[in-house]
């Protein structure tokens, strides 16, 4: 399954700054994403940014990543030009419209 | 003077059933060696339980179908507004099936003149049939908008759903007049209620999962907690709707009579009951439950700092 632009977006930045190969860096973050109860083709960019502040460094860690606050700012970086149209809705943001 | 032990108010006309009215008023006239006196009574006593049954049953699924039709048609006028495909789905699914078609199709057989009978529950299968199909493209959509097979999957229920109530209809339009619609079409509605089983075990898992992810994004301040409890909700309505329905194929396959025999009647209220709870608590959430549900999610964190 696809991912969402900014998860796209993250994994292409996160290949380009680390040693890691595409599959590694996918799932280095899916990882990081299923740890902050996120999907792939549904994160934002908005959630991303946290995740790369609160989870990714540990992540990063255990990948045996050695400047992780390096490739957290790249990463940041490569979330700001993202453009999120056509990003699916996800259940959070349907089922916070129904009950109100 | 009045004599001893007279009653100190003038006699009056009694007012007490007449004797024929008493269950048990044939308990005195048979022989002293006979004993059908206690059959009849078991049986006076069961038919009065199965009444009590049936009229509980009734006030909770008048509950459940009132609840789903305030509940849809608010869903399907806030679709109205905002152009949303997952509120007018979910709202068509209760407003439709569990407001309308269900209500009407309990009510049919007691229609007066067959054609009306007929009428109403050819009117209520073609609801119920377009509420759960309804259903399972909301699940599709919301829950895995990405997924190659969930559209395919929720094609294949609408299906099922569409060829179970043609045989619902059928079996109905060949059945002598009076008969019940679950009784002349056993098979039918069986397989109907197995495909509504599987979309409604899709939405528990699906609600669970999504709490079970929700409470993670809590804890990074990604969600909110009234959402996060709306997950919860969600997945406890689709297995108390498994549970309920589940028990009804049960005795549909046992060959019970589902509308008399306790166990299922108790499934239904019950569970049309915490269903209607379920319901309000989702999508129409008094300000209290609100405010207690944000109450403790805030003493949470403040105890996990």
């Amino acid at each position: 399954m696809a991912g969402s632009p900014a998860f796209e977006a993250a994994c292409s930045a996160l290949e380009r700054s680390t040693k890691l190969d595409r599959w590694a860096a996918r799932g280095t973050l899916q990882l990081s994403l299923m740890d902050a109860g996120l999907e792939t083709g549904s994160v934002s960019a908005a959630q991303l940014r946290v995740v790369i502040g609160a989870v990714l460094p540990r992540q990063l860690k255990s990948a045996g990543v050695g400047d992780t606050g390096a490739v957290c700012t790249q990463l940041e970086q490569a979330l700001a030009n993202v453009d999120e149209r056509g990003t699916a809705e996800g259940a959070d943001a349907v089922f916070s419209r129904l009950g109100r | 003077m009045t004599p001893a032990g007279w009653p100190a108010r003038p006699f009056g006309p009694v007012k007490r059933k007449p004797i024929e009215q008493v269950i048990h008023c044939r308990r005195w006239s048979t022989g002293v060696n006979e004993w059908p006196v206690a059959a009849d009574s078991v049986s006076a006593n069961r038919s009065l339980g199965a009444l009590h049954l049936a009229e509980l049953s009734l006030v909770c699924l008048a509950l459940y179908a009132v609840t789903s039709l305030v509940v849809g048609t608010r869903l399907i006028a806030r679709s109205w507004r905002s152009r949303g495909m997952p509120e007018f789905l979910i709202g068509c699914t209760y407003a439709v099936a569990s407001g309308s078609g269900y209500p009407l199709s309990v009510v049919a057989p007691y229609l007066s003149g067959r054609s009306a009978t007929l009428v109403a529950m050819i009117v209520a299968q073609v609801l119920i049939v377009l509420g759960c199909s309804a259903f399972a493209f909301f699940n599709a959509k919301v829950f895995r908008p990405g997924a190659s097979w969930s559209v395919p999957v929720a094609a294949l229920g609408s299906l099922v759903f569409a060829g179970s109530g043609l045989g619902v209809i059928a079996a109905f339009l060949s059945a002598p007049e009076g008969a019940l619609a679950a009784e002349s079409a056993r098979t039918a509605t069986a397989v109907f209620l197995f495909a509504l089983v599987a979309c409604q075990a899709w939405t528990a898992l699906e609600g669970l999962r999504h709490y079970r992810m929700m409470k993670r994004r809590l804890a990074l301040g990604l969600a909110d907690a009234v959402v996060t409890n709306r997950f919860l909700l969600w997945g406890i309505s689709g297995a108390i709707s498994v549970t309920w329905n589940g028990v009804v194929i049960s005795a549909l396959l046992a060959g019970a009579n589902v509308s008399a025999s306790p166990v299922p009647v108790f499934a239904v209220s019950f569970g049309g009951l915490l269903s209607a709870v379920c319901l309000v608590l989702t999508f129409m959430p008094p300000a209290a439950y609100v405010r207690w549900l944000e109450r403790e999610h805030s003493a949470r964190a403040l105890a996990a700092v």
